[in-house]
């Protein structure tokens, strides 16, 4: 009776995009943005008139005729088995079913609960017992809200049996399925949603679970009687194509844009709702040169959007995930940044606000981000070779030579360290670094600043002063992530999360030679 | 005027209690010992920093002494202590309205920006589907064809990596929106901390919103409140502040959530940024990212604004109150060096300013500046002056060059003149401002610079060497100009600037110099040749700059003119305040004060003061033989000397064994005194001391050495070495 489970498909958009199966189906996401103006779909938003019969109920749902058959199939009957809606994100779950339970005659009586919307398992139970009675919501707030499962069991079964009785059919949903994997105790609740059939034995109430995982995530339910499936698989690129176009103003000029757009873009994401994102700024690029968002076009006008299009295509391609920025008030914003490209370095060291750095930052900051990538990047055993040829500021170190054989041996070493990402270093070897570069810079600070300046004559120690500040400061806004400290040992281990690129920036803006420190195989 | 501050957090965050009462109290328990100390500390003080020690003042030293008067002075030390706190707090209090004002106008810009976005994804939102009451109560999503799941999201760059400045920057954008007839929320990162999860941040949002919140937080309690009549048609905003310290799953979370109902609910995000755009994108799943509809704003970054604060504290003396050369340059180094933060300059200078007031006893003639008329005020407080302070009046160095009688008339005619030249020399700035900010110049940079001593002592005599830019080439070569880099550098701007610019440029400049009457006539002057010879040398203007810069004859004479007018005016108006008599009244010169009690660097100053106890304590007996560490220390002095020929690490016995060498050497014998601690007395008793006592005496040091933080213990895995863990002479 179910459809073959085909699991593989759909494991992709569960992993990649655990919420929004159960959304409103595929056809309103795509529709989300291009043409918000459009009007909403006469199936979908009129009254369930009598015009609206299965025609128009499947041509709301491009490319899902099987599975609306089988769904009206599955719930028409009172006395039913559970259902089970699953397939990747953005597959048209929800959209379908909402729409063929109001297609149904009588339509239920409907109770539903998104998972996602709903934070615990108290809210589930609320949200259901007050959609199943709502004359109480005037004080819903004061009604006692079960805590226990086996009072909402009772609870619910008591409001179904009054509609039983009325011989008024009902039905549960239960949406997101998946989310509830990740709760506290989630197990326990999914074990519970899944045996609600055997648990209120009221053969007229239909349960309908929609998830994005395959069913074979909620094995847990053994011995309980096995749900239908009903499998939506993804759009294939005819479909997504279908679905895009509908109700496009210039459905011309679309299907122009569209058979250049879509199959590249079809490689990098099948799922209409982003695909329609990635599609709406494009559309604009493609109709920049046109005036008129009439015109029907022609060969001739199709090549030219097309060679206008090609370059920023090549763009979207590589961003589908990424977040398009864009600034509200372009000319004010550009205006001012090119004017920030040209400061001159004059002042090197002490000017905070740095030509590429967008952002502000103390000195003191500033070399302290730097060590810290550096002790991140650098293998622990180079340090006294790394700083002492440059001259930490006292002979301390000195004793520390290591000779060129033993370097070589730790090459290997550091090159492993360099597999692994960024390390971790305690805080005494932050500071240590920290004092090298800022006591060899200090010089050149120095010259820089006005000859007179007080604080010059000490501008290290002057530096070295609110260390631990700063520190917090760069644990704050991510650049550093700080590990708990250890029990044992009691002090606390820092990560650097810098790239490389933003700490040459940092490096260019105090005017330090950071690569020269930069261990390199 | 007195409070005006109580209800700005940054003022609260600055909330620095002034100084008075300490002092005050000192005072108190002092005064029947001898005359008023709170004045004649601070004046010896004083004259220990400023005055050049050729000059001490005999005044001042001798007055004490006048036991007559004794009762007398105390009512009025008492007195001018209250008056000079009531200069301070009203001084201050305008500082603060003026910074208030400053950092207002600025943010207004961005607030008006986001209020705009706010309507416009609104109406967007609207315009995809507008759905009644009843539908937004439903549980399900809207069957509409368009729904869109992306939340409008304006990023804030705040621009600055230390978030203090911006707690208050929201705080005013969530009551300029709310005022605005938006529903606004806060959250904050503690709310996104993970072990609450979405559940925790919910619940705040509704309790933000809602009056009535039910004990289970979902969704479509909101959805009914928003339903209301009075709350329908409304956008809800949330302000997210730091994003870069949200949890990025709880923070996920919640956008998908809300991104299900965004059309019934229309909410809008507005999170800060303090560093890059990579934030949301290294925090956020993609899942979450892609149910954004960012925008970008930014805020101005610090640097603009410490222009615009420096502009209307420092360079307009908005209350008289003003700062030496070197504070400046303090302050400056502070703010780019260490903190960066607009909240803690501000908070110096209001150090700076409480320590003035607290400090220089005749501070409280500050207020005069801010009096209507401010010649009587001057003349009504001098008048009242007991003689002692009159004559101290006079005997401040600024005054001692001149050859002042000491008569209030020109006390009060001084510091008109102060306040006049005060006006005059804050447009010059400006103007001088208005040139340099063509090339980024920081306004701040200028102010230093403008207001050096030295610079102006070595600047008045070359007013022959002016323009062409080899000389000036040769003025900043040479030892005189090293200093003047940024004056130098906006004349530089004025010389090559293109036509168009160089006219707005004095249109500013017209405006800034209202009041000065000759050089307003100088630059209308210039004004008006340049309309004239406008439209003939319309194709000059066309000439790139270079060209100008290579052939100096073709030089456009316009800018040569404006740039000698500027340099002329600069020359004879930019008298630093230091230079001028009486400034020692308004202006706040003690830069270690203020350094002191900024950096603290406790641990740090424990280690030098361990390493100079001579001197800190005044022995006489160890101050002679400087070079060795001598017996008569104290232990821990000893220890810490010792461990400054070692390395990172310290071999404990080695350490001991040298201890042991000096406590025992023979030489310093005869020295140990009463200085000694109780051990050593005894152990002058006998000429070599038991090895017990001695380890004894270096446990006790190294525990205190570890106590005071220079010093870890030794590891299990080394058991004789200790680490070191100060630094540095």
């Amino acid at each position: 009776m179910s459809q073959p489970v085909t699991p593989r498909r759909s494991t992709r958009s569960t992993a990649s995009a655990p919420d929004s199966p159960c959304s409103p189906p595929k056809s309103p996401k795509s529709r989300p943005k291009p043409p918000p103006r459009r009007q909403l779909l006469p199936a979908a938003a009129a009254e369930p008139e009598e015009k609206n019969t299965l025609d128009a109920l499947l041509e709301a749902l491009p490319g899902r005729r099987t599975q609306v058959t089988d769904l009206l199939r599955l719930l028409a009957p009172a006395p039913a088995l559970p259902v089970m809606l699953h397939g990747g994100a953005a597959t048209g779950k929800t959209r379908a079913l909402l729409l063929a339970l109001r297609h149904l005659r009588p339509s239920p009586r409907l109770a539903y609960a998104a998972l996602r919307s709903l934070p615990s398992p108290r809210a589930l139970f609320a949200s259901i017992l007050s959609q199943l009675n709502p004359i109480p919501s005037s004080n819903s707030s004061r009604r006692r809200i079960p805590d226990k499962p086996s009072d909402f069991i009772a609870i619910l079964r008591d409001a179904l049996a009054g509609f039983v009785a009325q011989g008024e059919p009902a039905c549960l949903v239960f949406d997101n399925l998946e989310v509830v994997r990740g709760w506290d105790k989630g197990a326990q609740l999914i074990s519970l949603l899944l045996r609600l059939h055997d648990l209120l034995r009221l053969p007229q109430v239909v349960l309908v679970y929609v998830s994005s995982a395959t069913p074979d995530a909620y094995y847990t339910m053994t011995g309980s009687v096995e749900p239908n499936y009903v499998y939506f698989p993804d759009y294939t690129v005819e479909e997504a194509n279908d679905i895009l176009m509908r109700g496009h103003p210039n459905p011309k000029l679309y299907s122009s844009f569209l058979s250049v757009v879509l199959k590249p873009l079809f490689r990098v994401t099948r799922r209409v709702d982003e695909l329609a994102a990635a599609l709406e700024p494009l559309f604009r690029k493609y109709c920049e040169p046109l005036g008129d968002l009439k015109v029907v076009p022609d060969e001739g006008i199709k090549r030219r959007l097309f060679e206008h299009l090609q370059p920023h295509l090549a763009v979207v391609l590589n961003e589908t995930f990424s977040v398009p920025m864009r600034a509200l008030v372009g000319e004010f914003k550009n205006g001012s940044s090119s004017g920030k490209g040209n400061v001159k370095w004059h002042f090197g060291g002490r000017d905070g606000l740095s030509s590429e750095l967008e952002f502000h930052m103390s000195v003191s900051a500033k070399y302290l981000l730097l060590s810290a990538f550096l002790a991140s990047r650098n293998p622990a055993t180079l340090d006294a070779a790394l700083f002492d040829s440059t001259g930490g500021s006292d002979s301390r170190n000195c004793k520390r030579k290591s000779s060129q054989a033993s370097i070589d041996r730790k090459d290997t070493m550091a090159e492993e360290m360099l597999m692994k990402g960024p390390g971790t270093f305690p805080l005494e070897r932050l500071l240590a670094i920290f004092q090298c570069i800022t006591s060899v810079s200090e010089d050149v600070l120095n010259e820089v600043e006005c000859p007179d300046s007080i604080i010059g004559g000490s501008g290290m120690t002057g530096l070295m002063s609110d260390v631990l500040l700063q520190l917090s400061t760069l644990c704050n806004s991510n650049f550093l992530s700080k590990s708990r400290s250890c029990p044992l040992e009691g002090s606390a281990r820092y990560r650097s999360n810098v790239n490389e690129d933003l700490a040459l920036k940092v490096a260019r803006s105090v005017g330090f030679p950071l690569s020269k420190y930069m261990y390199r195989r | 005027m007195d409070s005006p501050s109580h209800d700005t957090p940054l003022a609260a965050a600055n909330n620095i209690e002034p100084f008075f009462i300490l002092p005050k109290a000192a005072a108190a328990a002092a005064a029947a010992s001898s005359s008023s100390p709170p004045t004649t500390t601070t004046r010896t003080r004083r004259r220990i920093d400023v005055s050049p020690p050729s000059s001490p003042n005999p005044k001042s030293a001798k007055r004490p002494r006048n036991t007559e008067e004794e009762d007398e002075e105390e009512g009025d030390v008492a007195l001018y202590e209250r008056l000079r706190l009531e200069a301070f707090h009203r001084t201050w209090s305008k500082i603060q309205s003026t910074i208030d004002e400053v950092l207002r106008d600025i943010n207004l810009k961005l607030f008006d920006q986001v209020l705009q976005w706010v309507h416009e994804s609104f109406s967007a939102i609207r315009s995809v589907a507008t759905p009644c009451p009843a539908e937004i109560q439903q549980p399900y999503p809207l069957l509409t064809d368009v729904i869109c799941r992306k939340i409008p999201t304006a990023f804030v760059l705040t621009k600055n990596a230390e978030f203090v400045d911006d707690v208050t920057t929201f705080r005013d954008l969530t009551d300029h929106l709310e005022s605005n007839g938006c529903h606004l929320a806060k959250l904050s990162a503690t709310e996104f901390a993970a072990k609450h999860g979405v559940g925790g941040c919910l619940r705040s949002l509704l309790r933000q919103l809602l009056s009535d919140v039910p004990d289970v937080a979902d969704v479509s309690a909101l959805a009914s409140w928003y339903c209301g009549v009075e709350n329908y048609d409304q956008p809800m905003v949330i302000i997210i502040d730091d994003l870069e310290q949200c949890s990025g799953d709880v923070l996920g979370e919640l956008v998908i959530m809300l991104s299900e109902w965004v059309v019934k609910l229309p909410m809008f995000f507005v999170m800060g940024i303090a560093t890059t755009l990579d934030a949301p994108r290294k925090l956020l799943s993609s899942e979450a990212l892609q149910r954004l509809d960012p925008c970008k704003l930014t805020l101005g970054s610090p640097s603009d604004r410490m222009n615009a604060l420096v502009e209307a504290i420092l360079v307009k003396p908005c209350a008289g109150f003003s700062i030496s050369h070197e504070v400046a340059v303090f302050l400056r180094n502070y703010f780019f060096r260490h903190d960066g933060t607009i909240t803690s300059f501000i908070s110096a200078l209001k150090l700076a300013c409480s320590k003035h007031f607290s400090i220089e006893p005749l501070s409280f003639l500050c207020m005069g500046m801010l009096e209507e008329d401010s010649e009587n005020f001057w003349r009504d407080k001098f008048d009242a002056l007991p003689q002692a302070m009159q004559k101290s009046a006079f005997g401040l160095p600024s005054c001692t060059r001149e050859n002042y009688s000491v008569k209030t008339d020109n006390v009060v005619e001084g510091l008109s003149e102060l306040m006049k030249f005060q006006k005059d020399w804050s447009s010059v700035l400006l103007c001088l401002y208005e040139a340099g900010r063509h090339e980024k110049m920081q306004l701040l940079d200028i102010f230093c610079e403008v207001i050096n001593p030295d610079m102006h002592t070595q600047r008045a005599p070359k007013s022959d060497l002016l323009m062409s830019k080899v000389t000036s080439e040769n003025l900043s070569s040479g030892k005189s100009g090293a200093g003047r880099r940024f004056i130098d550098r906006a004349l530089d701007t004025v010389r090559y600037m293109p036509t168009d610019k160089l006219l707005r440029v004095l249109d500013v400049w017209s405006t800034h110099l209202k009041g000065m009457n000759e050089i307003t006539d100088k630059v209308k002057e210039l004004q008006s040749t340049t309309i004239s010879t406008d439209s003939v040398k319309i194709t000059k203007d066309k000439w790139p700059r270079r060209s100008t810069h290579s052939s100096p004859n073709r030089v456009a004479p316009l800018n040569d003119k404006a740039t000698m007018l500027l340099d002329d005016i600069t020359r004879k108006v930019l008298v630093p305040v230091e230079c001028l008599p009486f400034h020692e009244i308004i202006c706040f010169k003690n830069v270690g004060v203020l350094q002191s009690a900024l950096l603290g660097n406790p641990r740090r100053m424990v280690q030098l003061d361990l390493l100079k106890s001579q001197s800190c304590l005044k022995c006489s007996c160890c101050s002679k033989n400087r070079i060795a560490v001598s017996a008569s220390l104290h232990d821990t002095s000893i220890m810490c000397n010792l461990a400054q020929e070692y390395g990172d690490v310290i071999n404990v016995h080695d350490w001991y064994l040298s201890f042991d060498g000096i406590t025992n050497s023979t030489h310093s014998k005869g020295k140990r005194r009463l200085l000694g601690s109780p051990s050593k007395k005894k152990s002058k008793a006998m000429p070599r001391q038991s090895e017990s006592m001695i380890q004894a005496r270096f446990c006790r040091a190294v525990t205190e050495l570890q106590i005071t933080g220079l010093l870890r213990m030794p590891s299990k895995r080394r058991p004789d070495l200790v680490q070191r863990i100060a630094f540095g002479p």
